[in-house]
């Protein structure tokens, strides 16, 4: 008496094991492998007979022929679109402008980085001089009137002005070279005022009047007679005010550090 | 191109008719395939009604993915894996509902089910094993109660199932064999026999 596999059995039972197979298998099966044998036999006949126990269906072609014309057609699809080449490229400018957008991804103001104020700040009153915060060659020096103005070598810095940057009125600059340059530069814009004036009164910012951003461009907003007064960020041993230059042109006039 | 008899032509070649678009050779491989896909819903969804919304459902999706149909596999067994699909998927569905309804009518109206036996006694025994199996089959895990329908109700062959599946022939085989167990255990305790 042996105990057959329950795998073999079934194969058995449902007709999927050769005549020869199965009589091999049975030969000598004890009486529980038998009946095992006898369960999966009906219920194999079971399985079969519902085939042909199901209710009739209430289908028709008409019926069919509504669902399809509800339903619609689907367009049939093409294998390659060129519309699809595209869409790297789009994604790409969506990113980079993206990018460019955010705020939080503008270079982040440093420690040691100090913030002017634009024009238009200054109506508000005078700004004292910035102080350096890393030495090195000043950008414009005082010379005898009229005497051109080297340009100095001095490192070269350069500051990223991202979107939410730009739109302030507070730019962040980097070191005192810089600041000192922007801060010329600002008050070029009130060029007509004189250096002795200026000098009396101690300090190196524009006033009112000298508000309109535009005018940060030397050459568009000097006239043409007009002195350019460039003032440094060292004192006067003597005044205590900026040492300052007038030029009759920027063209030869490095800014900047 | 002379249209063949569209009772004597086969289904691949209806395919490439209503693909063409003539849709009395799509209402051909209805009339032919609409009992097989009925009798399969209603095996996997024991409800006529059911039954009856998925088989046309079946059709309106297999005309509307006639593009998409290639003569690798048969035209029946590709319509079977749509069907399957629907299944399953109105199956996920109505499971919950089936079971609340089942458990309410368990049994109510079995008396009046007609045997198909002379015998009273025979006819007891034989409506008391086929809905101990219907109870059992509805009661498995829809993968198996598809491999079940599939293999040992509708006797389709083991590539077909397959290829519905989409798994090798020995794959196949080897769920309807846990399908097979599966169903033996839940119908043993139902028709009061051991299965040890």
């Amino acid at each position: 008496m042996k105990n057959i596999p329950e795998d073999d059995l079934i194969r058995i039972a449902f007709g999927e094991a050769s005549e020869e197979e199965a009589q091999r298998l049975l030969a000598g099966a004890d009486p529980g492998s038998a009946m095992k044998l006898d369960l999966y036999r009906r219920l194999c006949a079971d399985l079969r007979g519902m085939a042909s126990d199901v209710p009739e269906p209430q289908l028709s072609q008409e019926r069919l022929q509504e669902a399809i014309l509800r339903a619609g057609l689907k367009r049939e699809r093409r294998a390659w679109s060129w519309t699809w080449a595209f869409a790297p490229v789009a994604a790409l400018a969506i990113g980079v402008l993206f990018i460019n957008r955010r705020p939080d991804l503008v270079e982040p103001v440093q420690p040691n980085r100090e913030t002017i104020e634009a024009p238009e700040a200054a109506t508000q009153g005078p700004v004292a001089p910035a102080p350096k915060t890393s030495p090195g060659p000043a950008v414009a020096e005082v010379r005898p009137s009229g005497a051109p103005v080297a340009p100095v070598a001095a490192p070269k810095r350069y500051v990223r002005l991202g979107g939410a940057a730009r739109n302030k009125s507070t730019i962040p600059v980097t070191g005192g070279l810089a600041a000192d340059a922007m801060r010329n530069l600002a008050f070029l814009g009130a060029s007509k005022r004189s250096a002795p004036e200026l000098a009396s009164r101690g300090d190196a910012a524009p006033r009112a009047g000298s508000s309109d951003p535009a005018r940060t461009s030397v050459d568009a907003a000097a006239p043409a007679d007009a002195m350019i007064v460039l003032i440094a960020s060292e004192t006067d041993a003597a005044t205590g005010a900026n040492l300052a230059i007038e030029v009759a042109s920027t063209s030869n006039v490095v800014i900047g550090s | 191109m002379i249209a063949g008899n569209a009772q004597l032509d086969t289904d691949e070649a209806l395919v490439r008719r209503a693909k063409r678009g003539e849709y009395s050779a799509f209402e051909t491989l209805y009339e032919r395939h609409r009992a097989l896909v009925y009798r399969f819903a209603y095996q996997m969804l024991p409800r006529r009604d059911d039954a009856e919304d998925i088989t046309q459902e079946a059709f309106v999706r297999a005309y509307q993915n006639l593009d998409r149909y290639r003569d690798e596999a048969k035209f029946t067994t590709w319509l079977l894996r749509i069907v399957t699909n629907l299944c399953t998927d109105r199956s996920r569905m109505s499971q919950r509902r089936t079971n609340l309804e089942t458990q309410e009518a368990a049994g109510a109206l079995a008396w009046m089910t007609i045997g198909i036996q002379d015998d009273p006694v025979e006819n007891l025994e034989g409506d008391r094993r086929m809905h101990a199996i219907k109870t059992a089959l509805g009661a498995l895990p829809l993968h198996h109660r598809t491999a079940i329908v599939l293999r040992d109700i509708e006797e389709r062959e083991y590539d077909e199932i397959a290829s519905i599946f989409g798994c090798s022939v020995g794959g196949a085989k080897l769920r309807v064999l846990r399908a097979r167990r599966a169903l033996r255990d839940r119908v043993a305790p139902l028709i009061g026999e051991t299965t040890t």
